[in-house]
């Protein structure tokens, strides 16, 4: 296995622990906005106190996961690795979900699929093509014929 | 734009079967509606009453419309996700909502929803249904006569299974209370499944609902009809009075109806409504509606939407003008 | 109590070639239908319960029950192999069944699931066919406050069993109920941090975003840290590592005696689910097991448990249905519509008026499990070589799934969204030790856990007394705070603020 580390990994978890704390008081502040949105945060039975309570604890979760990424015993450490290529699928994962309102099915997952394969190293041209063509094709009928899901069709296909 | 293989293969066995003639052409004029299936939206979780009637509709719907009929269940924030989406739909026919008084009557009046009342036109009313009041044999009632005083007597004590906040029993002991001036306690348990489980397990003292929930407990005696919130008594359980005989006025008949986004053709309506009568007409279908424990009041898209106005305009003076 | 008539009429049911080839046909669509991530039972059953209108009772119930059996089975399948849990509750099955296929043993793992499934469901058959009506009588007395308290243990549950680092478990599942609380309240109608965005109303959709932070999440880390593949590893992965040995199954019977029990008890409850039982029933398992360190990364008791806790919950959630026609979960709510398509309405008239067809459904239920097991038995013959697929071919193939599948659970291009955030944020998660089980189950208990709280404080007018004046709160109320006792022992133990004495954990009560 990859034994090699990140170096920082204690900044690393501070930035975690500040994002749950963000999160927690974006939470906190809208449960406590005036006038109060969803009844008083105070009342047990109001729309507001469940999640009043635990956006709390989550800050105060974030607040410990910060101190104690600095003791000095703590001994923080990431896994380093392709971290690069990770990102790239990911940007195309996002794209994918992002234009299949527009292009549609087919033409989204013909071009997902073998893109994908090249991010993993593929780069046989009949290898891609048969990707592009077979498991879409099976698995957009499947669903479609028996399932009864119809997926949106876009401007070409 | 292929059949469903397995759709294909069933009705083509099932069909034989259960209607014995009829296919074939039934639109003999040209159709308004394009070529492409239609989604009927189901506006509720999978395994309610909505749910049953959307597959017994668009298992058989293809003859009668015309066109492949595709059943979407899109639950959520009780009905006003599929609600939201349908009246953002291409207005042409080809995405209908499956609605019914909550979602196109009373909620866009008292509640702040991405959709509007005026967002839809009604296309078909299928059937509607009154709730039945109902208690459990050891409750102190046992008629809407002894549970208003009860009530009176303990103000507050009598707590009752509700669904959602404006559902369908939400509103009806609304009703109840402001007629009959009482007080009594709700719990919104979120559907009638939850409801008369908590009913029969004598955690909450009444409920009311649609008779194919409450029905098989009110024929094995587990649970006892209080009154029923229509104009007339309910049919197959004609021993048990209507609100009005009893002295409350409580009336709310829970329809389930067709409805289609604000925009769509006069033409398109009028061929869908006409499709919808004669599906409503049918045989086969008519049986399968009937094994569900449900009829058919079919009111086409004319005089569905007069109805729709006055229940409309009713439950805004109910609401909003006291 | 059963005469020989209706044991006539159920046998002859079963005798029938139709009714034996509806179930079978059931069975093989329904694991097909499992083993695709984010098409659920639910889905299959709803999708599929209007064409059995136009069969026979006796074979349309028999298809949608193989159907369903198949569906819950079929889970564990893509968990297993690809870490792609298709519903919340086949994924404790995926914490110790993927680290079993790492190791090259998916072979095992696919055989043991198989296996823990088969008995557990047989087992809860049994139980329904034998008390159903005793064991639904104390069910429906459970009201929200023991719902409440269920749900309390099973959260507690799931941030202790699931990670290394417990405060991270518990950040996980702060964050899953922060995101269960957006969308509509159905108790006060309000929009909570919907950001005036329509498809928040309906919530956060759980499967696309369970399909994406582990599946997605999954790829993501298939690339960042590429599998070397060595010779020596090869061999074994190639052909899916070993076979079970009957010793090893064998030890496993008290955990999977004690799994089913619970999932037996957590089924017959109205409205709880797989998922609580599943994670309850792994916990428990841990907690008392020998080598609690070996969950997670491969151990077999923590798979045995995880299967035979959600599959027990199938007969089970058929009790509350038979006894009172009350759907035990959202699968029976679409059961209980096809029988009365048929003409039948599950519940106290079905047992007088046509115990036949009841008992003959029972036999069915038996039946399915033998079938299951053969058809598991088949399918694992050809699943094993899934391991064989070069990573270039599986991981695309896998991506598709997902986008299909999470469109397909509500018919959402929104849903999408949800599921790329979710691969993102399940990325984040994994890269940095958070586990991801709590967050998903936080997202799916935290709606009943609130309305269970707000109903019962609805029911008590206020009072926190209801959580221990009721007989069935007060037993629950002790059992969670046992539960918190041992972790907080355990948590003291482990930081060497108290030495343990000996060896051996004084934990020799009695066997469930």
């Amino acid at each position: 296995m990859n034994t090699r580390t990140w170096p920082g990994g204690r900044l690393i978890e501070s930035l975690l622990a500040l994002a749950v704390i963000a999160v927690g008081v974006m939470f906190l502040r809208i449960v406590h906005g005036t006038p109060p949105p969803f009844g008083d945060p105070r009342d047990i039975g109001s729309a507001a106190f469940f999640p009043g309570l635990i956006a709390l604890l989550v800050t105060g979760l974030g607040v410990v996961l910060l101190l104690s990424a600095w003791r000095p015993a703590s001994s923080v450490a990431f896994e380093s690795g392709h971290t690069a290529r990770a990102l790239l699928a990911y940007a195309l994962m996002v794209a994918m979900a992002v234009s299949i309102r527009f292009l549609g099915i087919w033409l989204v997952t013909m071009l997902a699929v073998p893109l994908l394969a090249m991010c993993f190293g593929e780069r046989r041209w009949y290898v891609l093509l048969a990707l592009a063509v077979v498991p879409p094709t099976l698995v957009i009928h499947l669903f479609e014929g028996v399932m009864g899901v119809y997926f949106p069709r876009g401007v070409v296909l | 734009m292929s059949r469903p293989l397995l759709t294909r293969t069933f009705l083509a066995a099932s069909l034989a079967a259960a209607t014995a003639l009829a296919t074939g052409q039934v639109l003999a004029e040209e159709s308004h509606l394009p070529d492409e299936p239609i989604r009927f939206v189901t506006p509720y979780p999978a395994g309610g009453s909505h749910s049953l009637h959307a597959g017994i509709i668009t298992a058989v719907g293809e003859e009668f419309l015309g066109r492949p009929l595709i059943s979407v269940i899109r639950g959520g924030g009780g009905g006003a996700v599929a609600a939201a989406e349908v009246a953002g739909s291409t207005p042409n026919g080809t995405m209908l909502l499956f609605g019914d008084p909550t979602i196109n009557s009373l909620r866009p009046q008292v509640e702040d929803l991405p959709y509007e009342m005026d967002d839809f036109v009604p296309v078909a009313r299928i059937n509607y249904s009154p709730a039945i009041f109902v208690t459990t044999p050891d409750q102190p009632f046992q008629s809407i006569g002894e549970l208003v005083e009860h009530a009176e007597e303990n103000p507050g004590e009598v707590v009752y299974s509700s669904d959602n906040r404006n559902g369908f029993t939400y509103t009806v002991f609304e009703m109840l209370k402001a007629t009959a001036d009482i007080e009594m306690r709700g719990v919104e348990l979120g559907g009638g499944g939850p409801a008369v489980t908590q009913l029969l397990g004598g955690n909450t003292m009444a409920y009311a609902g649609d008779p194919s929930v409450v029905g098989e407990h009110l024929e094995a005696g587990s649970l006892v009809g209080l009154c029923v919130t229509d104009t007339e008594r309910f049919e197959a359980y004609g021993d048990i009075p209507t609100c009005q005989e009893e002295g409350y006025d409580v009336v709310f008949q829970f329809w389930r109806g067709v409805m289609a986004p604000a925009g769509t053709p006069d033409e398109v309506i009028a061929e869908l409504s006409d499709g919808f009568q004669r599906l409503t007409e049918d045989e086969g279908f008519l049986r399968l509606i009937g094994q569900i424990g449900s009829g058919i009041q079919f009111l086409g898209h004319e005089e569905f939407a007069e109805a729709l106005a006055a229940e409309q305009a009713a439950l805004r003076d109910a609401y909003l003008d006291d | 109590m059963i005469d020989l008539a209706v044991l006539q009429q159920g046998l002859a049911m079963l005798a029938s070639p139709w009714t034996f080839l509806a179930l079978s046909a059931g069975l093989a669509g329904g694991i097909l239908i499992g083993a695709l991530p984010g098409l659920t039972a639910t889905m299959a059953v709803a999708v599929l319960a209007p064409f059995t209108f136009f069969m026979e009772a006796t074979i349309g119930i028999p298809f949608l029950l193989g159907i369903y059996k198949g569906a819950i089975y079929g889970g564990s399948i893509p968990a297993i192999l690809v870490n792609t849990p298709g519903t919340a509750a086949a994924a404790a099955t995926a914490r110790d069944g993927y680290a079993l296929t790492q190791q090259g043993k998916s072979r095992k793992a696919l055989e043991l699931s198989l296996y823990s499934s088969v008995v557990a469901d047989f087992l809860a058959t049994l139980v329904l066919i034998m008390v159903a009506i005793p064991l639904a009588s104390i069910a429906i007395r459970f009201g929200s406050p023991e719902f409440a308290l269920l749900y309390l243990i099973a959260l507690t549950m799931i941030a202790t069993v699931s990670g290394e680092s417990f405060l991270k478990g518990l950040i996980a599942a702060g964050l899953g109920l922060l995101v269960a609380s957006i969308g509509l309240d159905p108790m006060s109608g309000y929009q909570r941090f919907t950001f005036g965005n329509t498809d928040l109303l309906g919530g956060v959709s759980l499967i696309p975003l369970l399909i994406g932070m582990f599946a997605l999440s999954e790829i993501l880390m298939q690339l960042t840290h590429p599998p070397e593949r060595t010779n020596d590893a090869g061999q074994a992965v190639e052909h899916g590592g070993e076979r079970l040995k009957w010793a090893e199954f064998w030890a496993l019977r008290p955990t999977i005696l004690r799994s089913t029990s619970l999932g037996t008890f957590l089924g017959s409850l109205p409205g709880l689910g797989a998922e609580i039982a599943c994670w309850i029933a792994y916990g428990l398992a841990r907690g008392r097991s020998r080598e609690p360190e070996r969950f997670g990364k491969g151990s077999l008791e923590g798979l045995a448990a995880a299967e035979s806790g959600n599959n027990a919950v199938v007969p089970a959630a058929l009790i509350p249905m038979t006894v009172f026609g009350i759907p035990g979960d959202t699968i029976t709510a679409v059961l209980i519509g096809a029988l009365m398509a048929q003409g039948m309405m599950p519940g106290p008239l079905l047992i007088q008026q046509n115990p036949g067809f009841l008992f003959g459904l029972f036999l069915v239920l038996l039946v399915t499990n033998v079938l299951l097991l053969i058809f598991g038995l088949a399918a694992i013959r050809w699943l094993k070589q899934v391991t064989r697929i070069p990573p270039t071919v599986l991981y695309p193939c896998v991506l598709l799934l997902c986008l299909c599948g999470a469109y397909a659970v509500n018919s959402s291009t929104f849903d999408l969204l949800i599921l790329v955030v979710g691969g993102g944020l399940g990325y984040v998660m994994r890269r940095t030790h958070f586990p991801i089980a709590p967050l998903i189950i936080g997202l799916l208990l935290g709606p009943g856990f609130e309305s269970a709280v707000r109903q019962s404080l609805v029911f008590s007018n206020g009072s926190l007394a209801i959580f221990w004046s009721r007989p069935g709160s007060l037993i629950l109320l002790i059992l969670l705070a046992l539960v918190i006792l041992t972790m907080a022992w355990r948590g003291l133990v482990k930081a060497g603020v108290i030495r343990k004495r000996s060896k051996s954990h004084p934990t020799k009560s009695n066997n469930i």
